[in-house]
């Protein structure tokens, strides 16, 4: 039978066949029993917004298909994105285990599927097993290395080139399986931010983006079809990386 | 479940949430020692041997990236260090060095271990301390966005000091 947005729903955590390639849903089968109790399964359209920065901690989210973008605002009212989340991450933990506010805006960048846990039940989850408080640390440690890495990545490059180059590389490290190589070394990956949000992930402006990836269409690096992009030439992206 | 007073001046989040009976037994592992200014309390490369706990001073954390430095945060009292390591089981990403004199506590790797796996409801509370970790990080991936850096300092030789001292 034909699925809304192309995907098969996982009601059940216990019967989900991904689970355990996932970082937060590989748990005991008494912690899954326990998690298929308080979960509240939904599917949203791209663009939806699942929690606001500064709204009061209504639960945590765990992402089982598709992306989601998580964006803050800095003091002179810039859109940041500070990561993008892939399917098995638990998003609002440190909202909900701090009882603070959302540090993020979270919106779909994708049709994505998603399990509430209200504040609450997810605090007893986490208390009662121990397998949970271990995967949670795992995702607090994740998402501290993310943004260390992300750190690390702009601090040291030294043009929007670089920055941008680097981005494309990261994306490069997961190819579409049936696009990947379709000549030579070129390597096929799907990108669902706009040119916008490309320059929120890189701290620089829509038009500079524009015309970086327009120097690299030129060049012959890279070909962009729809969502669907192509590198073309993966060696001159590593040398302008001079970090 | 009891959980301890909720945090006050000079108590640090893994204390002010652990369940009492917890904070019981880690109180009987806990070493205390002073540690002189430049003490390299948490360093990157380095696998750590304790929990650290600051008690009294300022420290300041850092991230490395290729012989520079970036400046993450200047910490206080409260603040605590290498849970991330110790639970998870990852090398530190940044280095902690001492401002000042420093008073603090440290336990041992294998006591917070058996703490941990003996109470997991003591997950509450390092998860409350991870999640601080956390908010530091964002923080600084936030300012580094709003108006970036011309280039992270380099690191001095000078800055870098003994390990923390054994407990007296």
């Amino acid at each position: 039978m034909a699925s809304a947005y192309n995907f098969q729903i996982v009601e059940n955590c216990l019967k989900c066949p991904t689970r355990e390639d996932k970082l937060f849903c590989n748990l005991s089968h008494n912690a899954l029993k326990a998690l298929q109790e308080i979960k509240a399964t939904s599917v949203y359209p791209k663009g939806a917004l699942l929690c606001l920065e500064g709204q009061a901690p209504r639960g945590v989210f765990i992402l089982c298909t598709g992306k989601a973008k998580l964006s803050t605002t800095s003091a002179e009212g810039k859109t940041i994105i500070l990561r993008i989340a892939e399917p098995g991450e638990v998003l609002g933990l440190t909202a909900v285990v701090g009882n603070a506010p959302y540090e993020a805006t979270v919106e779909t960048l994708e049709p994505t599927q998603a399990n509430f846990i209200s504040h609450n039940d997810f605090v007893r989850f986490l208390e009662q097993n121990s397998d949970v408080g271990l995967k949670v640390a795992q995702q607090l440690t994740h998402n501290c290395k993310c943004a260390y890495d992300e750190i690390r990545s702009l601090g040291l490059s030294n043009s929007v080139p670089e920055k941008i180059a680097k981005l494309l590389l990261r994306w490069a490290e997961h190819p579409l399986e049936n696009g990947k190589k379709k000549t030579g070394n070129e390597i096929a990956i799907r990108v669902t931010l706009t040119q916008e949000e490309i320059a929120q992930f890189a701290g620089t402006s829509r038009e500079t983006v524009s015309r970086v990836l327009g120097e690299f269409k030129k060049k012959g690096w890279l070909r962009v079809r729809g969502a669907t992009w192509f590198i073309l030439n993966k060696l001159e992206l590593e040398k302008l990386v001079t970090t | 479940m009891m959980y301890a007073s909720p945090l006050t001046k000079n108590q640090n989040d893994l204390h002010a949430w652990l369940p009492v009976e917890v904070r019981d037994q880690m109180a009987v592992v806990e070493e205390q020692t002073v540690v002189p200014a430049g003490t390299r309390l948490v360093d990157h490369n380095i696998p750590p041997s304790h929990l650290v706990i600051l008690n009294s001073g300022t420290v300041e954390i850092s991230l490395q990236a290729q012989g520079r430095s970036v400046p993450l945060a200047v910490e206080g009292p409260g603040s605590v260090f290498d849970l991330r390591s110790l639970v998870c089981g990852v090398m530190p990403c940044v280095d902690v060095v001492c401002r000042e004199e420093c008073r603090i506590t440290r336990v041992p790797r294998e006591d917070f271990d058996r703490l941990l796996k003996q109470n997991p409801k003591a997950y509450f509370a390092v998860a409350k301390v991870l999640s601080s970790d956390l908010k530091i990080a964002n923080d600084a991936l936030r300012r580094l966005l709003s108006s970036p850096p011309r280039g992270f300092r380099r690191v001095k030789p000078s800055v870098v000091a003994p390990a923390a001292a054994p407990p007296h």
